[in-house]
C-alpha cells in the first residue's frame, strides 16, 4: 500500500517533465502545533516536496519524518523512536485532488479557496483526509498554497505513553505553507 | 534524641534527592536540540558516496546515515534562497545526477551567502533521509 503511493507520487513526478502544467517545490514548509494546558509543542519541516498539476487538480506531498525539527531534544528523540517510529516509516505522504477545479482560474492572478480531498499516510497508516487550501496565483509562475487541517494520533495507531498524554494534544494541528514553481 | 537527629538528617537527604531528582528530570525533558554546529560529524563523504549509498539500498542508508551528523564535500549544482532560508544542491564530480540537499542552519546563512554555484564546499548537517535527494538539514560550512 506505502509503496504503490510512493509509486504514484512517483509517476505523478515524472509525469510532471512530459506535460508542462506541473507546479513544485521541494523545500516546501509543514509544522505542527499540539497545544495542552501542560506543554505547547511545535515542529517544523522545511524539506517537504509538492507536485500540483493544474490541468487535473491531482496532488502529491511527501516528506521525510526526520526532517522534523523540534526544540527539545527528547521530545525529537521521543517522536522518531516511540512515536511515528521514523526508522521504520521514514516518509509520510499525502495523494489527493482538488475536488473542484471551478473554483480556481490558475491562468489569473489571485487568491482561491480550493477544497482538496485525499489520503493522507503516516506511521504506514492511510486517511482520508478533507480540507480547504487557500491557492494565490501569482505572477512569474508561482502558486503560494497554504492550508490547516487537524490530524489525530491515535487514526494513525500512534501510541502515546501514559505519562505523556497530558503533554501531546489529541488533536494536532498541522500548516502548511508551499511555495509552488512552474517547471 | 539520637532518633530525632538521625530522622533530621534522612529527610534532608530525602529532600535533597527529590529536590536533585525533579531538577535533573526538568533538565533532560527541556534540554534544547542540539546545534549542528557543536557535533563532529559521524561520517565523512562525497556527494557521489552518499547518493550512491541511498541508490543502491535505500533502507540501509537510511538506517546508516538518517539521524547523524554528517559532513558532505561536492560542488554546488544549485542555489536557492530567501531571506530566510537558503539551500544548496551538491553534486559529485564523476556522478552529475547525483545530489544532496543542504538547507542551511540560520546561524550559517551569512556564511553560505558567500557561495556560488559551481563552487566545491564542505557541509556538514544532520542527515534525514532521501526525498528526492539525498536532505541535510541544519548545514554548516565547514573548512577543510
Amino acid at each position: 500500500m506505502k509503496n504503490s503511493v510512493l509509486i504514484l507520487i512517483g509517476i505523478l513526478f515524472i509525469s510532471a517533465n512530459i506535460y508542462g502544467q506541473e507546479y513544485m517545490t521541494r523545500s516546501g514548509y509543514i509544522w505542527f502545533y499540539s497545544q495542552t494546558p501542560v506543554e505547547d509543542i511545535k515542529a517544523h519541516n522545511r524539506q517537504v516536496a509538492c507536485i500540483l498539476n493544474t490541468e487535473t487538480g491531482d496532488v502529491g506531498v511527501t516528506l521525510l519524518m526526520k526532517s522534523f525539527e523540534f526544540k527539545k531534544a527528547l521530545m525529537q528523540r521521543d517522536f522518531n523512536r516511540q512515536y511515528v517510529e521514523s526508522d521504520k516509516y521514514p516518509k509520510a505522504t499525502f495523494e489527493g485532488k482538488i475536488t473542484d477545479l471551478s473554483k480556481v482560474d490558475f491562468s489569473e492572478s489571485g487568491k482561491y479557496k480550493v477544497p482538496v480531498s485525499g489520503k493522507l499516510t503516516i506511521h504506514g497508516v492511510t486517511n482520508k483526509i478533507n480540507t480547504d487550501v487557500n491557492l494565490t496565483v501569482k505572477e512569474d509562475n508561482v502558486i503560494a498554497a497554504k492550508a490547516m487541517f487537524i490530524a489525530s494520533p491515535a487514526d494513525y495507531d500512534i501510541d502515546i505513553p501514559k505519562v505523556m498524554r497530558d503533554n501531546i494534544a489529541k488533536e494536532i494541528e498541522v500548516n502548511v505553507d508551499f511555495e509552488l514553481k512552474k517547471r | 534524641m539520637k532518633r530525632k537527629k538521625i530522622r533530621k538528617i534522612a529527610l534532608i537527604i530525602i529532600g535533597v534527592l527529590v529536590i536533585g531528582g525533579a531538577a535533573t528530570g526538568y533538565y533532560l525533558y527541556t534540554k534544547p536540540t542540539p546545534d549542528v554546529a557543536g557535533i563532529k560529524p559521524e561520517y565523512t563523504l562525497t556527494a557521489d558516496e552518499l547518493t550512491r549509498a541511498f541508490n543502491s539500498d535505500e533502507q540501509k542508508a537510511t538506517q546508516k546515515y538518517a539521524g547523524e551528523v554528517i559532513e558532505v564535500s561536492g560542488q554546488i549544482a544549485e542555489k536557492t534562497a530567501n531571506d530566510t532560508s537558503m539551500t544548496f544542491i551538491l553534486t559529485g564530480q564523476k556522478d552529475p545526477g547525483s545530489g544532496v540537499r543542504c538547507s542551511f542552519s540560520p546561524n550559517a546563512l551569512e556564511q553560505a551567502k558567500q557561495y556560488d554555484v559551481g563552487d566545491q564546499v564542505q557541509v556538514k548537517g544532520k542527515c534525514t533521509g532521501k526525498l528526492f535527494e539525498v536532505v541535510l538539514i541544519n548545514c554548516y560550512l565547514t573548512k577543510d
